[in-house]
């Protein structure tokens, strides 16, 4: 199976007549998919810095401040 | 053109006369692995299939919640898996990821717009594009890591493929030659 025109028209045929409500409903009910239990939204997934927790092998653990960009 | 592939599906022996009675109708695998349908071990990453489908039918008898084997005699089917190129989703290929991807990516951007976030497993997207026509799939590949015997006992739990396996979803339609090749008793020495 390819990815040939005329089945990504079809993808998009299903996806472009389905109303959203539609699509949750018939996904929870019919097919067993179960709602995300995260509630973290991030909007922007771009960050500068990283922190980072280390482990130091006394059973104590700091937070420190990464210098160094997230390389994406 | 038409595809062949060899399986293997290793259970118990009672169940074994039971799909062979009834082409396969009574053996639907797990819907969170490429959806509902009857699993075979494949070439592919691994070039010993059969002999995975018999560890699979070992590490299946053990029954976790009462400390004994559910059965102790398995066996291994065979089976010759005939697919039209065009229903036969192989996400071991770059063409069939292409497919998946697109398809999740529609189903996201959908979702999104309701605000709400679902938990997605390859299964369930395939059960639900085969489900409302988006996929004429009839069979489906892949590589998963799975857990045989010693990976439960040892409590491994990799990330790294060992299986090729194939999800067939009209049995009737898909399987030839289904014949029992191996049949074995269960001992703990087995395991």
């Amino acid at each position: 199976m390819k990815l040939s025109r005329e089945l990504k028209e079809k993808i998009d045929n299903y996806f472009n007549n389905i109303s959203t409500d539609k699509l949750v409903e018939i996904s929870l009910l019919k097919y067993g998919f179960s709602e995300s239990k995260s509630n973290i939204d991030i909007e922007n997934q771009s960050f500068s810095t990283l922190k980072k927790s280390f482990y130091k092998g006394n059973n104590t653990y700091f937070l420190q401040d990464d210098p160094y960009p997230l390389v994406a | 053109m038409l595809i062949s592939i060899e399986g293997f599906h290793g259970t118990s022996l009672k169940s074994a006369e039971a799909i062979l009675n009834s082409n396969f109708q009574l053996s639907f695998g797990d819907k969170e692995w490429l959806g509902d349908g009857v699993y075979f071990f494949i070439n592919g990453i691994n070039k010993k299939p059969e002999e995975q489908a018999e560890k699979w039918a070992i590490a299946q008898s053990w029954n976790n919640v009462t400390k004994i084997y559910d059965f102790n005699t398995y066996c291994v089917l065979k089976s010759e898996i005939i697919v039209e190129e065009n229903n036969f989703l192989d996400l071991t290929s770059e063409d069939g990821i292409e497919v998946f991807e697109y398809l999740i990516e529609r189903f996201e951007e959908k979702i999104k717009e309701s605000g709400k976030k679902l938990e997605y497993l390859d299964g369930l997207l395939i059960n639900l594009a085969r489900g409302e026509g988006i996929l004429e799939v009839d069979v489906v590949k892949g590589n998963f890591y799975i857990k045989f015997a010693l990976e439960r006992i040892k409590r491994l739990n990799l990330r790294t493929n060992n299986c090729t396996i194939c999800a067939v979803f009209k049995p009737k339609k898909n399987l030839k030659e289904i014949k029992i090749t191996k049949l074995g008793k269960i001992k703990s020495e087995t395991i």
